[in-house]
Parts: C-alpha cells; sequence; structure tokens
C-alpha cells in the first residue's frame, strides 16, 4: 500500500472506529486486545494499542461502554468492556448514519465511474 | 525493558492524579495486550510519556473534585506565556477562557501537578488542524482569545512522577496581570490617537467654509472615538477579571 493509500485508510478508519469498537460488543463483552483482533479479522488492519486504548477510554467516559478490572485465575487481569444501554441506542443510531452516508458516497462514485 | 516501559506508565499515571489501583489495572490490562499480541510496548502504544498523556483524560482526577480550587485570571498578550507557565508550575490547570477572556484554572490542593503551556496564532477555520497536528505530542487546547489559541500539557508527560509538587503555593491575590509593554502600548494608542485628531484640527481644511471643515472634522473625531471604544471595549471585556 502507497503511503498516501494508507494515509487515507487511517483517516477513514478515525472517523468510524468508536463505531467499530461498539459493534465489536454487541456479542457481549470483550477486552482491549480481543477487540483489536476481531477487527484485524474482519479486514481493518492492526489496530494498535496506542490508539484503541484512548478510544475505550472516550467511550467509557461518554457512558457508552461499562469497563471492569478482572483478575483472571491464570495469567494477567484484564479489563473487560461491556456495552451499555446508551452504547447500543448510540451505536444504532450512528451507524445509520454512516450506512446512509456511505450510500450517498457510493452513489457518487458509481456516476463518476461511468 | 517492557517491565521498564509499563513501570514508567504507571507513575506516569500515578503523578497524572490517576489513583494507585487504577493504574496498576490499567497497566495489567496493558502488559496483558503486549503478552498476548507478542508486541514491544513502545511500538504497540507508543512512548510511555505521550500515552500517558492521552490515557489520563478518562482518570477520575481530571473531573474537579469537590475540594478543587478555582482561580480566574488573566494577563496581556506580552507576557501571557510567561504567567500562564509560572502558575503552570504552581499546580494550576487552565480549563477553559471565560467569556470575560479570563483563564479559568484550577488546582487540587491535595496533589497539585506542574503544567506546562503553549500559544499558538490560529487563522480562522484552523484550530482543529492545529490541535491535530500539536496532540501527538501531549498538547490539549485549553481555550482562544481572538486569533490565539492556548495548549496545555501536564508536565508528568515529561517529567513523570517529578511533576508532582510538593505543596500547593498560596493562591495568588491578583486576578490581573498588566504588563508594563502593555500600559505603554495603551498609552502609545491613546497618543496616536489624540495627535491624529489634534493635527486635523490643525491643519485640515484651511481654506474651506467653516461648515464642511466642521462638518468632516467632526465626522472624523466621531470615527475616532468609536474606533478608541471599540478597541478599548473589547480589551476591557476580555482582559478585565
Amino acid at each position: 500500500m502507497t503511503t498516501m493509500a494508507a494515509d487515507r485508510r487511517a483517516s477513514w478508519l478515525k472517523g468510524v472506529l468508536d463505531l467499530l469498537v461498539l459493534a465489536t460488543l454487541t456479542g457481549g463483552e470483550s477486552y482491549g486486545y480481543e477487540i483489536a483482533k476481531r477487527l484485524a479479522d474482519a479486514g481493518l488492519g492492526q489496530i494498535k494499542g496506542g490508539t484503541l486504548y484512548p478510544v475505550l477510554n472516550r467511550l467509557e467516559e461518554a457512558g457508552l461502554v461499562s469497563a471492569e478490572f478482572r483478575v483472571a485465575d491464570r495469567g494477567p487481569g484484564r479489563r473487560y468492556y461491556h456495552l451499555t444501554d446508551d452504547g447500543r441506542a448510540t451505536l444504532a443510531e450512528q451507524s445509520r448514519l454512516w450506512l446512509a452516508f456511505d450510500e450517498s458516497v457510493r452513489a457518487v462514485l458509481a456516476r463518476g465511474d461511468r | 525493558m517492557t517491565a521498564d516501559y509499563f513501570a514508567d506508565l504507571a507513575a506516569r499515571l500515578r503523578a497524572a492524579g490517576v489513583p494507585d489501583d487504577e493504574a496498576a489495572a490499567t497497566v495489567d490490562d496493558l502488559a496483558a495486550h503486549v503478552a498476548e499480541s507478542g508486541t514491544d510496548p513502545e511500538d504497540e502504544f507508543g512512548p510511555a510519556a505521550e500515552f500517558a498523556a492521552v490515557l489520563r483524560p478518562s482518570a477520575p482526577a481530571a473531573e474537579p473534585g469537590p475540594s478543587d480550587e478555582t482561580w480566574r485570571w488573566t494577563a496581556d498578550a506580552f507576557q501571557d506565556r510567561r504567567m500562564l507557565n509560572r502558575f503552570g508550575d504552581e499546580g494550576w490547570e487552565v480549563e477553559r477562557i471565560d467569556g470575560a477572556g479570563r483563564f479559568v484554572s484550577r488546582r487540587d490542593p491535595e496533589r497539585p501537578q506542574r503544567w506546562e503551556y503553549r500559544r499558538e496564532t490560529v487563522l480562522p477555520g484552523r484550530r482543529a488542524a492545529l490541535a491535530a497536528r500539536l496532540a501527538p505530542d501531549g498538547w490539549e487546547p485549553c481555550g482562544g482569545w481572538v486569533y490565539y489559541e492556548y495548549f496545555k500539557r501536564p508536565k508528568a508527560a515529561t517529567l513523570g512522577p517529578g511533576a508532582e509538587l510538593p505543596a500547593a503555593p498560596e493562591t495568588p491575590a491578583r486576578h490581573l496581570f498588566w504588563s508594563r509593554r502593555f500600559y505603554i502600548f495603551l498609552a502609545g494608542y491613546a497618543l496616536l490617537v489624540a495627535v491624529a485628531v489634534a493635527a486635523w484640527f490643525l491643519l485640515g481644511d484651511p481654506g474651506g467654509d467653516g461648515f464642511t471643515g466642521g462638518f468632516v472634522g467632526g465626522a472624523l473625531a466621531g470615527a475616532v472615538l468609536a474606533t478608541i471604544i471599540g478597541v478599548a471595549s473589547v480589551l476591557l471585556r476580555n482582559r478585565r477579571p
């Protein structure tokens, strides 16, 4: 990938990363590394912890996720994130807006393609 | 190397006012992340100083505590940066600039932290881009005045635990810090206007019919007066305690 393409991708991701993080929690609680891994597996590339954890912090501050630190029986403790009702409502609303935006972008790009 | 990174990060979080158990949990969680991903912590999270600065906002200490002191003050543009850094070193964190142009500052009297500040000149519409450019270095916007944008950064970001003050110095009794240069500037400006008005009356329109001279002179004097009132009201509105 060229630097320019990577930069562009990074800015796309920046606009939607909080929604993606919320979306990974719809199936139940999860922790930082697992969230990053799910996003990577979905083809969104490796999201560094330096980017992910500040987003998780902001979501927690906004009350969209709740966090609980649990010490594991084996291995180190982890902070588990859980989608709150507010988070669920925000995700639904913002996803609609994103999809509408995506549709407009597609329509314009498709016209430009012809 | 990994242990050093996390020890440093924990110390910086604590220095930024994050409670000990909260800092320990955060560091454990992040250590689990690198253990699982097999990455180097600095690669994964960036330098500890910067990462601690971006993690800090969620810390309870970032919320104004009931015991926090608040102090509103202002300084002219000739010395605002010097005063900001002086009071930042005394533990004052500027939260915003209020409608009257004062720096609204607060300080935790129990665990005062040192702050540093910078001021940037910004064109309309460029604030977000400027903030984005400075954010990787840990600078956070804390208010704007006309075309100046002010940024703050906890000294914990560069000094680590050493940024905590052993005790909070007394809250300054003053609220207004105008420098001699500012008074000279105001006096110079008033003098310039006075000279311009006097010159018009003494030299302007010598062959006129009296009415034109008087009318134009009056109009000009009115315009000058309006300018003075305008400039003064902006200065006073924005810069008075």
